[in-house]
């Protein structure tokens, strides 16, 4: 497998969120504004990687027996990490995402990597896998996040968590014409449901020219 | 079999410690940095409360069965803060109750409130503020008159950070100061039976009891709600025993208050009710005092025991 398909490979075809469907209560939960789905997403790439490499790394030597609640384990301490460092660096990025932060451990992508393919890849193919598979997530989340918060408070927007400055604000739609829905969880799984059917369209249209040749 | 099974923990065992050891490294930088933020918001409201104190420390955790308790911060050195929260007559109160390490308390903040102005905002007043500051932490502590819901969401709140100080601190409070004590309430302005505003309306006897030289009526008289036209109101319901040989009040006891609970209810207090007892219903000079914050409902108990007169 090249470098290039090991990528591009979490991005569409096994897009953890759209194709796997795995991890998504956290991407129906966060996604709410632009800049709760990045801050969620780089906790997500940086978790995934990294106990990607960490899983690879020990894969001959984690006997197989006790190999989930190893993987478990080096999960668990990671987003801790990930957690104390974003509850005193970021405060309010850590507010916002609330329980879904130490929720990640139990993040199906995370540990469906780990035993799909890091406990069987070498270490330099485990981190692309992780970040491939993380800009998957970071994909399927900030897609649905744009449009939801597009439609709900009708401004796309993004704050730095770190001082909090806006980084950008565009309001498109005017506020009489927003709905509200969208922030509720229902327009998440509205939202969610038509991105998976588009992309569904999307996988089967290339497919079949490529049955044809064949 | 059983070396196998060494072997596994001892991997477990060994992972398991490298990612606590991690753990520990990360929070050894982070938490400083954590602790700060987590006061970062409510240094100035505590600095107010322990003006020589620099450090304070977030409690983590703690057990409150009430509820109350939003924050504990100590303050090194000198005592404990509590943010306290509860429900007021129509919006929570948020407060900082500080306590000395001597169990004083020592400092109260008023953070949130927004009750009804002139009763329940009275919460936020000086009056009320002073009358806490400085009491011990098993004292008892006043409501106060015209604000009985916002000062007993308040007081519930104070005593909930109380309560965690005395536990933490083996304090033993045998309950007698920390209960409520029901509010005095105030008395206003002097009404005599025969003046206008006592005749104006008269009640209604809706029942009479001969007994002897006693009389008891049942009368309704027009509080507050009625003459406001209130959808729905009632009006308040007195038995008054009167002596028909010495015309004479022999007492005068509430039925039914159906004005705004919290204010009309204080004259079911025994400094306005003890009032009447005695009270000479044909001298000219009898008079009572209305309690302040209910005038309406004072006087509709008035009206009561004047429309018993010459019945």
């Amino acid at each position: 497998m090249s470098l290039f398909k090991n990528l591009s490979n979490g991005l569409v075809k096994e897009n953890p969120v759209f194709a796997l469907y795995l991890g998504l209560c956290s991407v129906l939960a966060v996604s709410n504004t632009i800049s709760n789905a990045l801050g969620m997403s780089v906790a997500v790439i940086m978790v995934l990687t990294v106990s990607n490499v960490i899983i690879s790394a020990l894969r001959k030597i984690i006997p197989s027996e006790i190999r989930i609640p190893v993987y478990i384990v080096v999960i668990a301490t990671l987003v801790k990490i990930v957690e104390m460092l974003m509850q005193a660096y970021t405060p309010e990025l850590y507010t916002a995402l609330g329980v879904f932060i130490p929720l990640i451990v139990v993040n199906c992508i995370i540990l469906g990597r780990a035993e799909a393919f890091a406990s069987k890849n070498s270490v330099g193919a485990s981190a692309i896998d992780g970040i491939g598979m993380g800009l998957g997530y970071t994909a399927g989340i900030f897609m649905l996040a744009s449009i939801r918060q597009l439609f709900a408070t009708g401004a796309l927007s993004l704050i730095n968590p770190f001082n909090q400055a806006v980084i950008f604000d565009i309001t498109i739609i005017p506020t009489q014409f927003t709905i509200p829905l969208f922030a509720q969880p229902a327009g998440a799984f509205i939202t969610f449901a038509v991105l998976a059917a588009l992309l569904e369209v999307y996988k089967q249209a290339g497919e079949k020219p490529a049955k044809k040749g064949a | 079999m059983n070396k196998k099974v060494v072997q596994l923990t001892l991997f477990l065992a060994i992972i398991a410690s490298i990612s606590g050891g991690l753990l520990s490294f990360v929070n050894s930088f982070t938490a400083p940095i954590i602790n700060e933020n987590a006061i970062a918001a409510e240094k100035v409201t505590l600095q107010l409360i322990f003006p020589n104190t620099e450090e304070f420390v977030p409690v983590a955790e703690f057990e409150d069965e009430t509820g109350s308790i939003l924050a504990i911060f100590e303050a090194k050195g000198a005592g404990y803060a509590y943010k306290v929260s509860r429900m007021g007559y129509a919006n929570p109160i948020v407060m900082m109750v500080g306590i000395s390490n001597d169990a004083k308390i020592v400092g109260l903040q008023v953070l949130e409130l927004a009750d009804t102005p002139g009763y329940g905002m009275k919460v936020g007043e000086p009056a009320f503020i002073n009358s806490v500051v400085g009491k011990g932490t098993t004292d008892g502590l006043d409501l106060i008159s015209g604000s009985t819901v916002s000062s007993t969401a308040a007081v519930t709140a104070i005593n909930a950070a109380r309560t965690h100080f005395n536990t933490l601190k083996g304090i033993d409070d045998d309950g007698s100061g920390g209960v409520i004590t029901p509010p005095t309430p105030e008395l206003g302005e002097t009404i005599a039976l025969n003046s206008e505003t006592a005749t104006l309306i008269t009640g209604n006897i809706t029942n009479t009891v001969v007994n002897g030289d006693e009389t008891v009526y049942t009368v309704e008289s027009n509080g507050y709600r009625v003459a406001e036209g209130y959808e729905g109101a009632k009006p308040n319901v007195f038995k008054v025993t009167v002596n028909t040989a010495t015309k004479t009040v022999v007492s005068l006891e509430v039925l039914e208050m159906n004005d705004t609970v919290g204010i009309g209810d204080k004259i079911e207090h025994e400094v306005f009710l003890s009032q009447f007892v005695g009270l000479s219903l044909e001298d000219e000079n009898s008079s009572v005092d209305i309690v302040s914050g209910s005038t309406r409902t004072s006087i509709s108990a008035i009206r009561a025991v004047v429309t018993t007169i010459g019945k």
